[in-house]
């Protein structure tokens, strides 16, 4: 036989004995599928969410390096102040206004969050744009035709999935969307405008936009760059030029927030992985299933003298081309759940970092080419175990079982590397700070899990196994069984420690940050109600009024070592004393005295992390009145979860109402008292509806925002647990055919076929049992770790980790539940068959 | 003491019914031993099948009488016929088929704890007559085929069946432990009072049974006895 057609036959063969081998396909491309699916989701929303920061705030502006705002908040930016640059001959400045808004589609709120209106000057933006592409002698874009579009008729941009999501039914036609209620302010007509920078904004031009919010101010003024040449002395110019109250900022508030940002892609990317390896584990078992059932065709194939080399070499191009077609899939797939998740990795974005993300263009090809090159080289490394396996059998090749003394060599070897795996996670904890190496340091603390568990658990099942009487003989048997079967089925249990392990570790994690935010807000949120309000309406007086209470939160931004930080007031009454959650504090009396005496200041977590200070160091900072260097003292650190800003907390008598703004008010009063106080505001046109909310309601919706940001987190977790379930499901498939004579002997006893599934199920989910309860330890470690070491690093705030015993046991039970959902159907299968059969088989 | 009367049990092949066993009739004593020979496929393991109730027959009669006890095979339920499995039968294989994670003396014990009839002195015994006391906390293994085989026997026997049913216990033995295995075989059943049914190609494991019958056209026919 030459050696083209040994390739003909055996290829021939393998598509022939697809028939017989339909479940093993189905489970291997099965696997493929969700792993390239997950794979290419997440990269899909990381790679949109990247390009929207990089565009966020340019507002369809090509170019806009920097920009003009005012210097701090009580003193505005005017109209009367882009027309002096203007006439001054700076036409590369763009005006822009900005607000966000609930919006309403026919009367119902089309969405739950709020969306930006941003009004744009777009007559300097087209002039700036025409004649930029006027001096590169090109012709006018479509962007410009857009903008002119806008400006000559009543229209907004949006990005066609948000509009679809501010008007699902209404199509094509023009539906009607009102600003804040369904009585406020008419939007423009919606163009949708495919545009990644157009995020969660609605854009118009800025005229349109006054005629919308009278009220509203210019938000700042985007600086286009003309020619780069001539950039940094037009800017300088402008600088000498700008009056007191206004600044020069590049455009690097999106580097900021893109820093904080990558740890979450990075967490999501990671958690991706994990499940992409776990898949590969089902792709290794899948990829035995197959040979196994392939294999007497293999074994008849040699002796028809078909080559070695031809036989792996086919079952490889095989891989190879089923990688193609669930690739293929698995983008399809995975373009679909992105689109399905992207609101809610909007949400959590928006809610962690603050920052609005939009929807981002990714090429079909490139995305195939990375998934494709990942999932190859992922099917290839997890099929060299079975063609290892497969290369011994065909080549008659014995594998004697090994020795007690090669059984003790292979457990040194093997913990030795756990030991090895614990030291390098243990330098990298305890020195590494970039992120990406604290995932390194994870990923190696539960691969040290992996191989402790390898070396243990047929000593841990053993010692199981000491504490059933003897007269459950059964009971004993199952127990025997599991532990000659955790050798056999290694890979399997591995996947599912990985997966517990992460799992534990994620949902304690979870689980802390929830208890910690809700004491937290629990304390700290001590009114009766709280006001959001900008305006410049005194709400002192009008409290007064009505026998209400009214605390102002002061608020100023100011340079710190090169970062813009918050100064926020806090009251020092007792209630607000009481109410202040600290992280660190010595003597608390002590601390508040110095506090009230300006000599102290409370920092959150974010910035005694960011800037590594702690209790009792000085820190020098702008005074908020006198912009002075001023010396405080560091009296205490506070918890401020959700806040992707460093604060500085000082007294009230620290600000002046006229140099700082306010945005908050805490509110003490009947609920009768607050109802007639929000009756005035709503005579001052302040939109009580929306910004008037009651403690326990903003409790809720602070909770309701949190559970919706560990969405993603908890979707990821019960689809790597499932993905591990496949796996063992699969290893169940390949290990039922070798215990078939041991079932089918027990079932020649007189053991009921009822009895027998019970035990295989048994079996099963005791391996599971064993390695949850070994995943434990490592699983309250790793979320120790991802507390204080990854969220230290990535989110610049810690809390304690609450071990609940009742969330461990509803992890057990999840994780038993998921796994015997996924095993029931293959155990049920192996012992459904007659008896009979069985023995016919065998014999 | 077994019984048979007018057994009939065919397959459905692909397009045609081929009819294995045909009015087939016998009567064995309790205690005495048979040995069953024939072509491949003459019907000698449906036979065993139909008696460990892991078959139905079409028509027939199929009776087990074990003292007071007496067992219609045609009419047991599943569950009844697992009780009877348990408690009345023991069946050899050809393939040893012990479970390979346990030791020699619980894969014997197993037997006699499901039928709760665990009599540890007379299991001593056994596994002296067979030979393989001084293996019983080796695993399975760590024994020879023929050694593994006399723990197969052990099992079969370990609660105190009224019926073994033996299917080619010798067919994976060489001459010399073949003719040492099924000679304890017999004499076993014969010291313990266990009727034995059992399937063999070989003349000589027939020959040391009590009755030697051929099956042929699916009835059996009685060809030589001691």
């Amino acid at each position: 036989m030459n050696i083209n057609t040994d390739y003909f036959y055996f290829a021939r063969l393998l598509l022939q004995s697809y028939r017989q081998t339909k479940f093993s396909v189905l489970m291997l491309m099965g696997a493929l599928i969700i792993a390239t699916s997950g794979l290419s989701a997440v990269l899909i929303i990381n790679h949109s969410a990247k390009q929207s920061y990089q565009q966020d705030n340019t507002y369809l502006l090509p170019n806009v390096s920097h920009q003009i705002v005012a210097v701090n908040s009580s003193q505005k930016l005017t109209k009367q102040d882009y027309a002096e640059l203007k006439k001054r001959g700076f036409n590369e400045l763009v005006a822009y206004a900005t607000s966000k808004h609930r919006i309403y589609h026919n009367n119902a709120l089309g969405l739950v969050n709020r969306v930006s209106v941003t009004g744009i000057d777009f007559v300097s933006a087209l002039t700036m744009l025409g004649f930029q592409q006027g001096m590169q002698g090109k012709q006018t874009s479509p962007d410009v035709n857009l903008l002119g579009l806008a400006f000559s008729s009543d229209v907004a941009f949006s990005h066609p999935r948000l509009l679809a999501n501010l008007a699902p039914a209404s199509g094509t036609t023009n539906p009607k969307l009102t600003l804040d209620s369904p009585q406020g302010p008419i939007l423009p007509r919606l163009q949708a405008f495919d545009n990644a920078g157009l995020g969660n904004d609605v854009v118009l031009d800025i005229n349109r936009y006054f005629s919308l919010l009278p009220e509203a101010e210019l938000s700042g003024l985007l600086w286009v760059s003309q020619s780069p040449q001539h950039n940094d002395a037009r800017l300088s110019s402008l600088s000498a030029q700008l009056p007191k109250h206004l600044t020069v900022l590049a455009m690097t508030s999106g580097e900021q927030q893109g820093e904080l940002t990558e740890s979450f892609h990075l967490n999501l990317f990671a958690m991706a992985l994990l499940m992409f390896v776990v898949c590969l584990f089902i792709v290794l078992n899948a990829v035995n299933l197959l040979l196994n059932a392939r294999m007497p065709w293999l074994k008849i194939s040699r002796q028809l003298g078909i080559g070695r080399r031809a036989v792996f070499m086919v079952q490889i191009a095989e891989l190879v081309l089923l990688n193609l077609v669930a690739c293929s899939l698995g983008i399809v797939l995975g373009i679909y759940l992105a689109n399905l998740v992207s609101p809610t990795v909007q949400a959590t974005l928006a809610n962690l970092y603050n920052v609005d993300v939009g929807f981002g263009h990714v090429s079909f090809w490139s995305l195939f080419v990375q998934v494709l090159a990942i999932s190859l080289l992922g099917s290839l490394a997890a099929l060299a175990l079975p063609v290892i396996q497969l290369n011994k059998t065909l080549s008659h090749v014995k594998t004697p079982p090994l020795g007690s003394k090669q059984q003790r060599q292979w457990q040194i070897v093997t913990f030795g590397l756990a030991l090895l795996l614990a030291l390098v996670s243990f330098l990298l904890l305890s020195f590494a700070t970039q992120l990406w190496l604290l995932l390194i340091a994870v990923a190696c603390l539960i691969l040290c899990g992996c191989a402790l568990l390898l070396i243990s658990y047929s000593a841990m099942l053993s010692i199981f196994c000491r504490f059933i009487p003897a007269r459950l003989v059964l009971l004993r048997l199952s127990v025997k069984q599991s532990i000659a079967l955790s050798s056999k089925a290694k890979i399997a249990c591995c996947a599912f420690f990985i997966a517990a392990t992460s799992n534990i570790g994620m949902n304690l994690m979870v689980d802390s940050f929830r208890a910690a935010t809700l004491s937290w807000l629990d304390t700290r949120l001590v009114a009766d109600y709280y006001l959001y309000y900008t305006g410049d309406t005194d709400l002192s007086q009008l409290a007064k009024q009505e026998n209400i209470g009214i605390s102002k939160r002061y608020e100023k931004y100011i340079d710190y070592q090169g970062l813009r930080i918050q100064l926020y007031s806090y009251p020092s009454t007792d209630t607000f004393k009481h109410a202040m959650v600290f992280y660190q504090i010595n003597d608390k009396t002590q601390a508040w005295q110095n506090f009230e005496n300006h000599q102290g200041v409370f920092v959150n977590q974010q910035f005694a992390f960011y800037y590594h200070v702690g209790l009792g160091d000085t820190v020098r900072l702008s005074h908020p009145i006198s912009e002075q260097l001023t010396s405080y003292k560091i009296e205490g650190v506070v918890y401020d979860f959700g806040s992707p800003n460093k604060q500085v907390l000082l007294p009230i008598s620290s600000f002046d109402a006229k140099l700082s703004a306010s945005s908050l008010y805490a509110l003490e009063g009947s609920p009768e008292q607050i109802k007639a106080f929000s009756l005035k505001l709503g005579s001052y046109g302040i939109d009580v509806q929306n910004n008037l909310i009651k403690t326990a309601e903003l409790l809720a919706r602070s909770m309701q925002t949190f559970d919706r940001t560990f969405l993603i987190t908890d979707g990821l977790n019960v689809v790597t647990l499932l993905v591990a379930a496949l796996s063992l499901a699969c290893a169940i498939v390949v290990l039922s055919k070798d215990l078939k004579p041991q079932n089918m002997l027990i079932r020649s006893l007189g053991v009921s076929r009822f009895k027998l599934q019970i035990m295989g199920l048994f079996q099963f989910l005791l391996l599971c049992l064993v390695a949850l309860i070994f995943a434990t330890p490592f699983g309250i470690l790793l979320s120790w770790v991802l507390i204080n070491d990854v969220n230290y690093h990535a989110f610049q705030w810690t809390y304690p980790l609450k071990v609940d015993v009742f969330t461990l046991l509803n992890i057990y039970v999840v994780s038993l539940s998921v796994v015997l959902l996924i095993i029931l159907i293959p155990t049920f299968k192996a012992s459904r068959k007659p008896l009979i059969e069985d023995i016919r088989w065998l014999n | 003491m077994l019984s048979i009367k007018n057994l009939y049990k065919s397959y459905q092949d692909a397009e045609e019914t081929r009819l294995i066993l045909q009015d087939l009739s016998i009567e064995v004593a309790q205690g005495a031993s048979i040995s069953i020979q024939g072509e491949s496929g003459s019907g000698k393991s449906t036979l065993l099948h139909l008696l460990a109730t892991l078959d139905k027959p079409d028509s027939g009669e199929l009776i087990v009488q074990s003292g007071e006890q007496r067992f219609n095979l045609l009419n047991l339920s599943e569950s009844q016929a697992d009780e009877y499995r348990k408690r009345q039968l023991g069946i050899i294989f050809q393939k040893y088929n012990l479970i390979d994670c346990i030791s020699v003396y619980e894969n014997v014990l197993l037997p006699a704890h499901l039928s709760q009839k665990l009599d540890p002195s007379y299991l001593q015994g056994l596994l002296s007559t067979l030979g393989i006391a001084v293996y019983k906390h080796k695993l399975p293994e760590q024994l020879s085929g023929g050694e593994q085989q006399r723990v197969a026997i052990a099992r079969a026997l370990a609660h105190q069946p009224q019926l073994v049913l033996a299917d080619e216990p010798t067919g994976n033995l060489d001459h010399k432990n073949a003719a040492i295995v099924s000679r304890l075989l017999v004499d076993t059943c014969k010291q313990l009072n266990t009727t034995l049914v059992l399937v063999t190609h070989s003349e000589k494991v027939a020959n040391l049974t009590d009755y030697q019958y051929r099956l042929v056209n699916g009835a059996l026919q009685l060809s030589s006895s001691k």
